[in-house]
């Protein structure tokens, strides 16, 4: 093997794309020739230091980020000591009565100023003229696709410290298991800052009756607790049910379907003369309800209201701030504030303060991000004026710099612009973005931007992050036509090889995109995500719903 | 202020005493898991990741002992515990490589100040480099943009790139070593 061509296995062995016959042929010298294995230690070695001679000279830059890495971490514990005590459930009898309303809890349901009521009007009246209490109709229980947690970026065990000078490497011990997943745990993060414990409000007590396996676990995946202990499956989960990550599958006795999500919590499923009742503390409910007798609906109560349904195929999603509806079959009709909206089959709708409460469509071909709709977390992203922008805001993302690279883990960054918005499982969206970088001088340095679409699987991976397994793309080019241009995977049609990025989501619901700096000076202005638009939007094509 | 000052401060839980022994740690500590991890961002990861643990079981060192070694110590643990868990996310082919090279290693106790002094030898060589060469340089080892993409944006091929990188890094190991030894 010459100096050359060891030289060019090393650097594909660096970027993880080596065959599995060059990683042997280079394994089984490193093994069987001491030279080999100098000269490659030393190729590495040389590697390692030309990075840190031209990455280690701040050192002020390493403190400050070794400090802000401690608060970012501080600030993950607090989210999920405050996750844990907002769906800490007591660990009750399996099936209880409800107790009897709180009275302190009344003024917060004043206060808060919307109570939701998700009157059932409902649905199938064509269909299945019967109330009967069995199943008539299933849609196919479907395996979900789970949200998976958002994979970590090397997760090592904490591994002990040596107690005193040690004079040789301690034996590995055998590797941890990572434990159950919690996603985005680790890494400095930062998570939306929950909104402080808020307890659910009074509800009605259930008569008591005899009830009998109310619910039962029916699959877990993740972190699912009873109680405090971790759940089984086929236990009973009639109270304090709790997903941490992952998810849980609950079938009542009806044979009603529950898919609990991650960060959910169902304080209890209690079944009595007037029906079923699933109280939901927090998270993403998907149920497929088996027909339910007139008298007898399922009702789900949230802390915006409740939702009282014969029989249908609906998802809500309670959170701090806000419960959403999403149809599938049937029709509901959401009343809040004494306005009440019909949402039909491949509808959704959404009840919360301030929000127009209009049914629209599950599965939209056209989705477009404006600035101003992005969180931003960190300073690496800044809203700027922008007399070009599309949106009659006027705003757009600038990129302000960043002390990471670009080809670090997305996880392990701090500051990024999210936005969060909903979207299908169904459909495949081609990602455009409108775009420009604002300076003139060196390419290298102004023209690049990483976008990572959450929970998904994206059409081809991004090769600057090797096998990892993120969604993150880095969109270059942003530097190579003057003025705003839609781009998606590579701004320079003349060089790209790759086609435009596309994006399937994993589950339909709330998706999340962020924004990662890449350069400085680039400037960013909407996302358009397109059932569509296949080919390179020019210039001064406007999405459709600007239209 | 002296080291042992610091450490003292430090162990009574005075954070801005242990910022200033990260400051005067870091470097040498980025040098020594430099030459066994060639990618800057994971050895930016793997030295925090050994501070955190430091000021975690500070109430465990003995301050009668050197503090470097120790440091040393940790940082080769959490080295070896990436190893490990950087399975995960490497393709199986760059796993076997890692495994072939790992039961080379030996003891991984390198003078903590060899590394930091190849550093800033080849530091200066870098400085000297002109700037197509230092930019590129700069995209592969700095911010490790992979070397397909590199030639894709560059317009070359691998293959002629990979040379190309090859005789840069020769020039830079001979000027490398000029200056250790005349140091």
């Amino acid at each position: 093997m010459t100096p050359e061509d060891l030289h060019r296995l090393i650097e594909e062995y660096r970027d993880g794309v080596i065959s599995d016959a060059d990683a042997r042929r280079l394994a089984d010298a490193i093994r069987s020739d001491a030279r080999v294995a100098q000269r490659v230690r030393r190729e590495l070695a040389f590697t390692g230091h030309l990075g840190q001679s031209l990455d280690g000279s701040d050192d002020e830059a390493f403190v400050r980020s070794f400090n802000e890495r401690l608060t970012a971490e501080r600030a993950g514990e607090a989210f999920r000591v405050e996750f844990d005590k907002r769906t800490s459930l007591r660990s009750t009898a399996r099936t209880r009565r409800v107790g009897p309303p709180q009275t302190s809890l009344t003024p917060f349901v004043i206060a808060a100023g919307f109570l939701l009521a998700i009157l059932a009007a409902v649905v199938w009246q064509s269909k299945q003229p019967t109330a009967s209490p069995t199943v008539v109709k299933h849609v196919p229980p479907p395996p979900e696709e789970l949200p998976k947690p958002e994979p970590r970026p090397v997760p090592p065990p904490r591994p002990e410290p040596p107690v005193e000078s040690p004079v040789a490497p301690k034996p590995l011990p055998p590797p941890k298991p990572d434990p159950a997943p919690k996603p985005e745990e680790a890494k400095p993060q930062p998570v939306p800052s929950p909104e402080p414990p808020k307890p659910l409000p009074p509800v009605k007590p259930v008569e008591p009756t005899r009830v009998v396996a109310v619910a039962r676990l029916d699959r877990i995946e993740g972190a699912v607790f009873v109680g405090d202990r971790p759940a089984k499956v086929e236990e009973e989960a009639a109270s304090g049910l709790r997903v941490a990550a992952g998810s849980a599958h609950v079938v009542l006795a009806d044979g009603t379907r529950l898919t609990v999500g991650s960060e959910s919590a169902i304080r209890e499923i209690s079944r009595g003369p007037k029906g079923t009742r699933v109280e939901v503390a927090l998270g993403t409910i998907t149920a497929d309800i088996a027909r339910q007798p007139a008298d007898q609906p399922l009702t789900f109560v949230t802390p915006h209201g409740e939702a009282r349904v014969v029989g249908t195929v609906l998802r809500l999603v309670v959170d701090a701030g806000s419960t959403r509806l999403e149809v599938k079959e049937g029709k509901v009709q959401l009343v809040r504030d004494g306005r009440t909206v019909t949402v039909a089959a491949g509808q959704f709708a959404v009840a919360a303060p301030g929000q127009p409460m209009t049914p629209r469509s599950i599965s939209p071909d056209e989705i477009v991000l404006y600035p101003h709709q992005a969180k931003l977390t960190g300073p690496e992203w800044a809203q700027v004026r922008e007399p070009k922008a599309l949106s009659s805001v006027g705003v757009v993302l600038e990129a302000q710099g960043t002390s990471f690279k670009v080809t670090d883990f997305v996880q392990t960054r701090p500051s990024y612009a999210a936005y969060t918005f909903y979207a299908p499982a169904d459909k495949e969206y081609r990602i455009w973005m409108r775009v420009t970088s604002h300076e003139k001088g060196d390419p290298w340095l102004r023209d690049m931007v990483t976008i990572e679409p959450m929970r998904s699987t994206m059409n081809q991976k991004s090769a600057f992050f090797g096998a990892a397994p993120t969604t993150a793309w880095v969109v270059t080019g942003a530097s190579t036509t003057p003025g705003f241009t839609w781009i998606s995977s590579h701004g320079d049609e003349a060089r790209a090889t790759v086609p435009p990025i596309s994006v399937k989501f994993n589950e339909s619901g709330m998706q999340t995109i962020r924004l990662f700096v890449g350069q400085p000076n680039v400037r960013v202005d909407a996302l358009w995500l397109s059932a569509t638009q296949k080919t390179k939007p020019g210039p001064k094509i406007v999405p459709p719903s600007e239209r | 202020m002296e080291e042992r000052d610091l450490l003292r401060r430090a162990q009574q839980g005075d954070r801005d005493a242990f910022g200033q022994l990260v400051s005067l740690y870091q470097a040498r500590l980025r040098a020594f898991v430099a030459r066994y991890v060639s990618r800057p961002d994971e050895v930016f990861d793997i030295v925090q990741d050994g501070f955190i643990d430091a000021m975690e079981h500070l109430d465990r060192f003995d301050s009668s002992k050197e503090f470097g070694p120790w440091l040393r110590a940790i940082c080769r643990n959490r080295m070896l515990n990436h190893f490990r868990s950087n399975k995960v996310r490497q393709s199986a082919a760059a796993v076997l490589v890692d495994q072939a090279l790992q039961e080379t290693w030996g003891a991984m106790e390198d003078n903590l100040e060899d590394g930091a002094e190849r550093v800033a030898a080849l530091r200066k060589c870098v400085d000297r480099l002109e700037k197509s060469q230092r930019e590129l340089i700069e995209m592969r080892y700095r911010r490790e943009v992979p070397l397909a993409e590199l030639a894709r944006k560059l317009g070359r091929s691998a293959a002629a790139l990979s040379m190309s990188l090859f005789r840069l890094r020769a020039a830079l190991e001979k000027c490398m070593d000029r200056g250790l030894e005349h140091a």
